[in-house]
């Protein structure tokens, strides 16, 4: 008997990671979806006076997602997602977000299953619990899982691609191009990066995204420059994209919410080492205000342009 | 104990059954202050690797400023303080530092430290000791990498030197915890466990330092106390950096001491090594409040704070560093819990500009309520009890009236 259960899906953190993965495992499996909408001020808002306030901001935003969610569905869909592989982990509020949800809201339904490489909990396994809890066979949520994953894993090589053109097409040489260095769920969340990514759009400048890479190539890259022990995949994933595309920029853009536990390292390694780039560091949080941030992003467009004029200059 | 300025006029340590190694004055090692548990770093550096030690700097208001001037804001505070150890220790002529390099931030402070300290321009060398799994067999690995003439054997005798003095140590000081407060000569037990720390470090093997530990464990219960039956208890929980260095956390313990009150606080080395291999055991025992890993010693914070509330404590005072991701998801449960138990639980948060008046005050504050709570619930346990006993004899008088 399949379930006629409605499964909400909150629109913030790993959702930006997984979305085409889970909407179209849901979809295969026949089980209807409520997607939240993206963050408004009224979201985030409820997120953080359901959070502890030292909380990082993107989780009290999840938490509002969550929040709006309660009452529109009959399941919140919160995986326990630890690592996607080995020495692929995700920092310890992701991991956490599970209990967290259900110490905040002791009276949501929550659907979940556990991915931990660790202790051989495959991803596919979740799916299969996942599956089960809804009434769906195991063969049938192994063959939704297949081709969610292989559809997900197409459309993620592809943006890579289009990237990869886009930085190396000889008609963009003569655009400005940026490197976004941020975890996916801040750079198109649309109260942190989503503006961001569009005032630089609005300026014509190309805006490249260090995470669109493969975790494996991203990994060799960080263990090359760096080293071997970082096995955050969040912050994996951008120190390999500062590799990889860096010299295709003019400048590197990291954002990051306060307080985020990946970032506070990383950021001042990237800044530390990374010399060669201009670099604009926005750390965000409830408090920010509009101007500020755009004074910062024009000044930082100065930058750039100037600095290409001297590098021309010298030519 | 060989300190760099012995080293440099030829004197050398004392060579016992394992002290094998002749020290090298080029070498001066030095563990950041982290409570007393840097003579461990101590005895692997002296004795594995023949590095010269040297005590770390004390901490004062200097370390914090320079520690936080050269980190990055967000980071947690254990990182800013080990750093302006580093930078203190390293003006001093220190260059080789030893961090654990496992865990959650903490496993990856010395990539970023190291950075640091060279942008600063010390030629200094970072030990990462576990390099990202916390075993013996990895520490081996490390150690012999950089001193090729370890053996295995010789590692083994170490390593179990290492770790019988953890456990010494561990259960001395929480003896010392839940008694000091009611010592009749005050300082007793600080003197003795001050001694004790002299003594240990010299201990050739595990057996002499068990034996250190035996005579030490004797001295302490012979210490005259007058402890009342019920003292108040309060449990300290949280961040394994903040609850076992004193500077961090402004002194708490002496202070709660000082105002007679047992401290219960489990959380020491030998737990965090036990915590790290018994996840699912601490889930079990966490009494429904959590179902998966939390990362780091969450779990096990939860899981001390679901005994000692079963257990009656009186409060718990639980203290992070700023911005410690697994303790803040911790909160949040803590606060259901607190609720249900109806045991009080208050939040310190530290920092490099947390001052010890302000944590004073609020310790004061708590243990008012403290003192107060068990008042009223006395004084409502007498008169739950009156009121029973009345209702009783008004049921057997109607009863009475009935025949």
């Amino acid at each position: 008997m399949k379930s006629t259960l409605t499964i909400g899906i909150p629109r913030a953190l790993l959702y930006y990671t997984y979305a085409d993965l889970w909407l179209n495992f849901f979809k295969n499996i026949g089980v209807q979806t409520v997607l939240s909408p993206e963050t408004n001020k009224e979201i985030a808002k409820v997120g953080i006076n359901n959070s502890i306030d030292e909380a990082c901001y993107s989780s009290k935003i999840f938490i509002g997602h969550v929040e709006y969610l309660l009452d529109k569905c009959d399941m919140v869909f919160i995986p326990r997602i630890e690592n996607s592989g080995i020495r692929e982990e995700y920092c310890t509020r992701i991991f956490g977000l599970y209990d967290l949800a259900v110490n905040t809201f002791p009276q949501a339904k929550i659907l979940h299953a556990e991915v931990n490489y660790l202790y051989r909990k495959r991803e596919i396994d979740a799916f299969i619990q996942i599956g089960e809890q809804l009434g769906v066979s195991t063969e049938e949520s192994t063959l939704a899982y297949q081709q969610a994953a292989d559809l997900a894993q197409a459309i993620q090589e592809e943006r890579i691609l289009q990237q990869e053109k886009m930085l190396a097409s000889a008609e963009n040489a003569e655009d400005f191009k940026i490197l976004m260095v941020a975890h996916n769920y801040n750079s198109f969340d649309a109260v942190i990066g989503k503006d961001i990514i569009s005032y630089f759009e609005e300026n014509n400048i190309k805006v490249a995204f260090a995470d669109y890479i493969k975790t494996k190539e991203a990994k060799l890259k960080a263990k090359k420059a760096y080293s071997s022990r970082i096995n955050w995949r969040v912050s994996l994933e951008m120190i390999g994209g500062i590799q990889k595309y860096k010299d295709y920029v003019d400048g590197l853009v990291l954002i990051s919410t306060f307080p985020c536990g990946p970032d506070s390292l990383f950021s001042e390694f990237i800044i530390r080492t990374v010399k060669d780039k201009p670099i604009l560091s926005l750390v965000l949080d409830e408090h920010d205000a509009g101007a500020g941030v755009q004074t910062r992003l024009e000044s930082f467009i100065d930058i750039i342009t100037a600095a290409k004029t001297v590098e021309e200059a010298q030519l | 104990m060989t300190t760099a300025n012995q080293a440099a006029t030829g004197q050398t340590a004392v060579s016992t059954a394992v002290k094998t190694l002749a020290l090298n004055p080029e070498k001066i090692a030095v563990t950041p202050t982290i409570g007393d548990y840097h003579i461990l770093g101590d005895i692997l550096m002296e004795r594995c690797l023949g590095y010269t030690t040297m005590p770390c700097p004390p901490m004062t208001k200097r370390t914090l400023e320079l520690g936080a001037k050269n980190s990055p804001d967000m980071i947690c505070t254990p990182f800013k303080i080990t750093l302006g150890n580093q930078i203190e220790a390293a003006e001093q002529g220190a260059n080789v530092f030893i961090m654990p390099g496992a865990g959650c931030r903490l496993g990856f402070y010395d990539i970023l430290q190291r950075q640091v300290l060279k942008d600063l321009g010390f030629k200094v060398e970072l030990i990462s000791l576990f390099d990202y799994v916390p075993t013996a067999k990895r520490l081996f690995q490390t150690l012999s990498s950089i001193n090729p003439d370890l053996t295995q054997e010789h590692f083994d005798r170490v390593f179990a030197t290492v770790v019988q003095i953890t456990l010494e140590m561990d259960k001395l000081a929480d003896f010392m915890r839940r008694n000091r407060a009611f010592e009749i000569t005050k300082g007793d037990f600080q003197r003795a466990y001050q001694d004790y720390l002299q003594e240990v470090i010299d201990a050739s093997c595990a057996d002499a330092a068990a034996d250190v530990g035996i005579k030490y464990d004797k001295i302490l219960k012979a210490i005259p106390l007058d402890k009342p039956r019920r003292p108040i208890r309060i449990g300290i929980l949280g961040e394994i950096y903040v609850v076992v260095e004193p500077f961090s956390n402004c002194h708490m313990e002496d202070w709660l001491t000082e105002h007679k009150v047992e401290i219960d606080r489990p959380f020491d080395l030998t737990r965090m090594a036990m915590a790290i291999n018994s996840v699912p055991e601490l889930i079990e025992k966490s009494g429904g409040y959590v179902d998966y890993n939390l990362g780091s010693t969450a779990n096990e914070v939860i899981a001390q704070a679901h005994s000692m509330m079963q257990d009656g404590i009186d409060g718990i005072i639980h203290v992070k560093p700023a911005s410690c991701s697994p303790e803040i998801t911790a909160m949040t449960i803590l606060q259901n819990m607190s609720r249900d138990f109806g045991v009080p639980v208050m939040y310190l948060t530290f920092d490099t500009e947390t001052g010890e008046a302000g944590v004073h005050t609020r310790l004061e504050a708590f243990l008012d309520m403290i003192t107060m709570k068990r008042q009223d619930d006395s004084v409502s346990e007498v008169v739950n009890q009156a009121v029973a006993e009345g209702n009783q004899a008004g049921i057997n008088q109607k009863k009475g009236e009935g025949y």
